[in-house]
């Protein structure tokens, strides 16, 4: 075992040294851990303030319902990554003679640490804020930490056993009984959702119903049962074996290096291979609409060039993913009686793609332009195509976003209608106007990165809400005003539409390749 | 004297504070092969990068097709071809929609487009892989892509970065071919390039780089010269005493008494 402190040393470095050897040092990287800390300690004081309007059964289901995710989480884990390495690990410590058990304890202590120092700090104060939402005292905090722990580590356990077992045995059916386990941590988890399924889970000899039971114990501070302690330890003791048998078994040829980077960082390298393997999966189906060169005026193939692109990388399914994702949750918050949970999410559905879209031409697309630019054209024309192409495809979602909204009997006004379509156009053009501009760097916590994502959606939101104050200024009722507005959205969407070509061919003259 | 395709005159260019270039010299004529021979980091990509107008240099002149390439930046792309070193594709073209793309940008008439894109695909063994993404291309056949696309508009200047890396032997032997066909057509080539062996064979003019200055320039004969060599030695023996003469460090001159240096 005298190589594990060498490994984990060299995972953590490889996985963090990028976040810290910034231009900020170390302090992005303590941001993040403390921008989630309000936001947790709020939380765990709602759930902690749920919990004690429960009985003492509804509790057990709950908390239970907390660890049959994790357990669910655990199973979909070890399904696909299950043991963490770089691809360096690969080539360079996976061919020294180290034994496999070595790699397993380092790398469980590696996902031990990464967990804490990223989510360490939320996560303890969102304990607190948990007792303090039940109104116990804050020192339960250290029992029902010990309780988590023992959960946390029996989850790493089982993620390395199922993963070695699958590369080992890929005859066995691994996969299916994982798949199987799986169905029933989700199952485990209804109950705390009110479906009634005639079993107490709670009452089941299963880990998640022990540890349950024992954490309710350490907030309350009661002796637990002598039952819960002997599920836990049994199931901790039976994983364990299973885990020292395996674990000394070779494994190392069916690792892939799921860790394309370091905390936070983009590997361009990895992104390239993710479009090459999307392009390739679809290729069929993608490549029917093709990309004619020989005809149109310069601009249409540039819009053309952009939409082929978006629609054959990949990108495409994105945006109808977020889109009805967003719709989709607007209408269930709608269904439950909040309506602003529509207006909310139909504002998201129609700013973010085009963000998203934003960045994946960071991604995918910059290193291309190495091709006009040694062409001798100047960047004019393609970047006016980029923004058309992020305005066809906002506008056509927006549009049927409009008409799933009518189709399903929701009431679209018109400031609603001259949001969602205005949105897009403003985010399409404040997005084209930062790339010409901003270079996404592969390292940590690109400012780039984030001005991309960020101000694009803040700003083009912004634009939209401009013009859908105006619009509803206009009034409501007659179908002369419905006109009037209709006239007041295009008449908006057309200047912006200038103003977005006149900025964006000033500041793409003057773009900057390298 | 023909006007050189290429000039560049005491070219200097430093990355953060790393000097690439320190006065490097070249010349290039019609109808010739020029060999850009160096180690690792002698600032061949770098000089290549100047030339097709990717990087601006910090120092020296630079003429491409007896244009200034800082006074005129653009024109002289049209008559250029580049293929850089591991080239960044658009995977999400089809071969034929690439070298389409590539003809457009490179103000090739749309009515020949199509004609010039079948050829090229037929000339490079790609015709099979018309309709197939760039995605789905082997090593290969995307370097054979990338030459292809570097001549859409036949060039009268051809600058290529390791054109032969990753390519198998006949694939290697087209693209030689190629390159020879044209230049006997009244092209200028210059190719970056690390196989020596060929570079004996190909090139008709070779440029020895290091650490950012020209070491040596000439035909084999006028290398073997330069490098006081005997009649049989390959490139690779001149290439290596060349730049191991050029790596000794400079004699330290004797230092000038300082008006107060202390005696003893």
């Amino acid at each position: 075992m005298s190589n594990v402190l060498t490994l984990v040393t060299y995972k953590v470095k490889m996985f963090f040294a990028p976040s810290y050897r910034g231009k900020y040092g170390p302090l992005p990287l303590i941001a993040l851990m403390l921008l989630f800390v309000p936001s947790g300690a709020g939380m765990g004081y709602a759930f902690g303030s749920f919990l004690y309007t429960l009985e003492a059964g509804q509790l057990w289901a709950t908390i239970g319902a907390a660890f049959s995710a994790m357990l669910a989480f655990a199973f979909i884990f070890s399904l696909g990554v299950g043991i963490t390495a770089q691809p360096s690990e690969l080539d360079f410590l996976m061919t020294s003679p180290i034994r496999p058990r070595e790699y397993l304890a380092a790398d469980m202590l590696f996902q031990l640490t990464t967990m804490m120092v990223t989510g360490g700090v939320a996560m303890i104060a969102a304990l607190f804020g948990l007792l303090a939402g039940m109104g116990v005292p804050m020192v339960r905090a250290i029992p029902l930490m010990l309780v988590m722990a023992a959960f946390g580590l029996m989850s790493v356990l089982v993620i390395q056993s199922i993963t070695i077992a699958r590369i080992r045995y890929p005859k066995a059916r691994v996969r299916q009984l994982t798949l199987l386990l799986l169905l029933l941590s989700v199952v485990a988890m209804l109950p705390a959702f009110g479906a009634s399924l005639g079993v107490e889970f709670s009452d089941l000899p299963i880990p998640q119903a022990a540890f349950a039971r024992l954490a309710d114990s350490a907030i309350f501070g009661t002796v637990p049962d002598a039952m819960p302690i002997v599920v836990a330890c049994a199931y901790l003791a039976a994983i364990g074996v299973i885990w020292v048998r395996l674990s000394n078994k070779y494994f190392f040829y069916g690792i892939k290096p799921t860790l394309s980077g370091g905390f936070g960082q983009v590997d361009m390298g990895v992104k390239m291979a993710q479009q090459r393997r999307l392009i390739g999966l679809f290729g069929g189906l993608t490549s029917k609409i093709s990309l004619r060169t020989e005809v149109g005026s310069d601009l249409n193939l540039m819009t053309r060039l952009n939409l082929v692109r978006i629609w054959r990388d990949g990108s495409i399914v994105f945006v109808i993913l977020l889109t009805g994702l967003f719709l989709g949750s607007g209408a269930w918050s709608s269904s439950e009686g909040d309506s602003s949970g529509l207006a909310l999410n139909t504002v998201q559905a129609a700013a973010w793609p085009i963000a998203i879209l934003a960045l994946n031409w960071c991604y995918y697309e910059r290193e291309n332009l190495w091709i006009p630019v040694v062409g001798g054209r100047s960047l004019v024309l393609y970047f006016r195509g980029l923004m058309n192409s992020f305005i066809v495809i906002g506008t056509v979602m927006s549009a049927l976003m409009i008409a799933i909204l009518l189709l399903a009997r929701y009431d679209v006004s018109m400031t609603s209608a001259a949001f969602t379509i205005l949105a897009p156009i403003g985010d399409s053009i404040i997005a084209t106007l930062l790339l010409t501009r901003v270079k996404v760097r592969p390292g940590a916590f690109s400012p780039g990165l984030l001005a991309v994502l960020f101000v694009t959606f803040i700003v083009g939101t912004g634009v939209a809400f401009a013009g859908s104050l105006i619009v509803g200024a206009v009034g409501s009722g007659s179908l002369i005003v419905v006109a009037v507005q209709a006239a007041v959205i295009a008449i908006f969407a057309g200047s912006s539409y200038l103003v977005g070509v006149k900025a964006v061919s000033n500041l793409s003259s003057t773009f900057r390749f390298q | 004297m023909p006007e050189p395709t290429i000039r560049l005159e005491n070219l200097w260019k430093a990355y953060d504070g790393v000097q690439a270039l320190q006065g490097l010299s070249l010349a290039s004529f019609e109808g010739e092969i020029v060999g850009l021979i160096g180690p690792n980091g002698a600032g061949k990509t770098t000089a290549i990068k100047i030339i097709v107008g990717l990087l601006l240099w910090d120092r020296g002149e630079v003429h491409v097709l007896g244009h200034n390439i800082l006074a005129d930046s653009i024109s002289y792309k049209e008559h250029i071809g580049y293929m850089p070193e591991a080239p960044a594709l658009p995977e999400y073209l089809t071969t034929s929609e690439f070298l389409g793309y590539v003809g457009r940008v490179r103000n090739v008439p749309k009515e020949q487009l199509p004609g010039r894109v079948s050829e090229l695909l037929k000339d490079f063994e790609l015709t099979g892989k018309a309709r197939e993404t760039i995605a789905t291309l082997s090593k290969g056949m995307r370097a054979k892509l990338a030459f292809a696309a570097a001549t859409i508009h036949k060039p009268q200047l051809l600058i290529l970065d390791e054109p032969l890396l990753g390519i198998d032997p006949a694939g290697q032997r087209l693209l030689k071919d190629r390159l020879v066909e044209m230049a006997k057509r009244g092209c200028s080539i210059l190719v970056s390039t690390h196989q020596l062996d060929t570079a004996e064979r190909l090139c008709t003019k070779v440029a020895v780089i290091h650490r950012g200055r020209n070491v040596a320039t000439g035909d084999l004969e006028s290398l073997r010269g330069q490098a006081h060599a005997g009649e049989h030695q390959s490139l690779e023996e001149i290439f290596l005493k060349l730049t191991e003469e050029a790596s000794l460090p400079e004699p330290e001159l004797p230092r000038r008494r300082g008006l107060f240096s202390r005696k003893g």
